[in-house]
């Protein structure tokens, strides 16, 4: 009853955010909203019994991908910062305060073992990687093939821009 | 006990609130983090159908989602940079490079 009450909480927050996310004008706080969705997403994951996938989602998601966000926020912004006085008055640090909250129910859920609070199986992570490596490798190939070229593909794109942007002004 | 459904309710949440964020949102930026949010919506869908059956391969597609959706944060954030050098702007109403 507990648990199922404690997936309700994490389903509210996640609706919650999601319309601040949408809601919200400034994208800074938009990104902190996104944490706490992605957060939450790792929580959801956890209460499934899938605790190699709450970790990837944390780890991945909620530290790699939001700093990304973050750095492409930082130089891409075009008006001035708000003051400190308003950035604390405003519900950055509820936010971060929901974040802590949210990891501290990863865990505990973590330090419960592998019983599912909600009966859900429990597939093991060797079992995934059997499935990864051995019945979807083709797969996996495909993609790390398809996600070089288009990395590839980018930093070309980017260094053919620079070359053309440093041959203008050499002529110039 | 939490059904699959209330689960896939949560997907849905996340869904609707990426693909408002897509269609509404003028800042590339905020695109990019729309799609995070339905990239994420089937991350969710995935593990619940593979925690419900107990099969790996609802797991091994979330994993391989997620590389994908790495990927394309990192690939998608230095396309905005370039455009953000080019056009000094961020705005996709103003970036008319595509357009015929």
């Amino acid at each position: 009853m507990i648990v199922d009450v404690a997936y309700y909480i994490i389903v509210l927050v996640t609706l919650l955010s999601v319309v601040g996310f949408v809601v919200t004008k400034d994208i800074v706080r938009a990104a902190g909203l996104l944490l706490v969705v992605l957060a939450c997403v790792a929580a959801a994951f956890a209460f499934m019994n899938s605790l190699l996938l709450a970790m990837i989602q944390l780890m991945v998601y909620a530290g790699a991908v939001i700093v990304i966000f973050l750095f492409g926020v930082m130089l891409t912004r075009r008006e001035a910062p708000t003051s400190r006085l308003r950035q604390l008055a405003s519900y950055e640090n509820l936010t971060y305060l929901v974040f802590a909250a949210l990891l501290f129910l990863l865990i505990l859920r973590a330090s419960a073992g592998l019983t599912s609070p909600l009966g859900y199986a429990y597939v093991s992570p060797q079992l995934v990687a059997t499935s990864l490596y051995v019945q979807l490798r083709g797969v996996v190939y495909a993609l790390a093939a398809l996600i070089g070229a288009s990395s590839i593909g980018a930093i070309y794109v980017v260094r053919k821009e620079k070359k053309q942007s440093d041959g203008t002004r050499g002529g110039v | 006990m939490i059904t699959l459904g209330e689960i896939v309710a949560l997907s849905g949440i996340l869904f609707s609130g990426g693909v408002y964020s897509v269609l509404t949102s003028r800042n590339a930026v905020r695109m990019l983090m729309g799609i995070e949010l339905i990239f994420n919506a089937a991350n969710v869908n995935f593990v619940a159908y593979a925690s419900t059956t107990g099969l790996a391969e609802g797991l091994s597609l979330a994993i391989i989602s997620i590389s994908i959706a790495a990927a394309e944060a990192a690939i998608g954030i230095a396309i905005v940079l370039l455009l953000d050098k080019l056009f000094k702007t961020v705005d996709v109403d103003k970036i008319k490079e595509l357009k015929g």
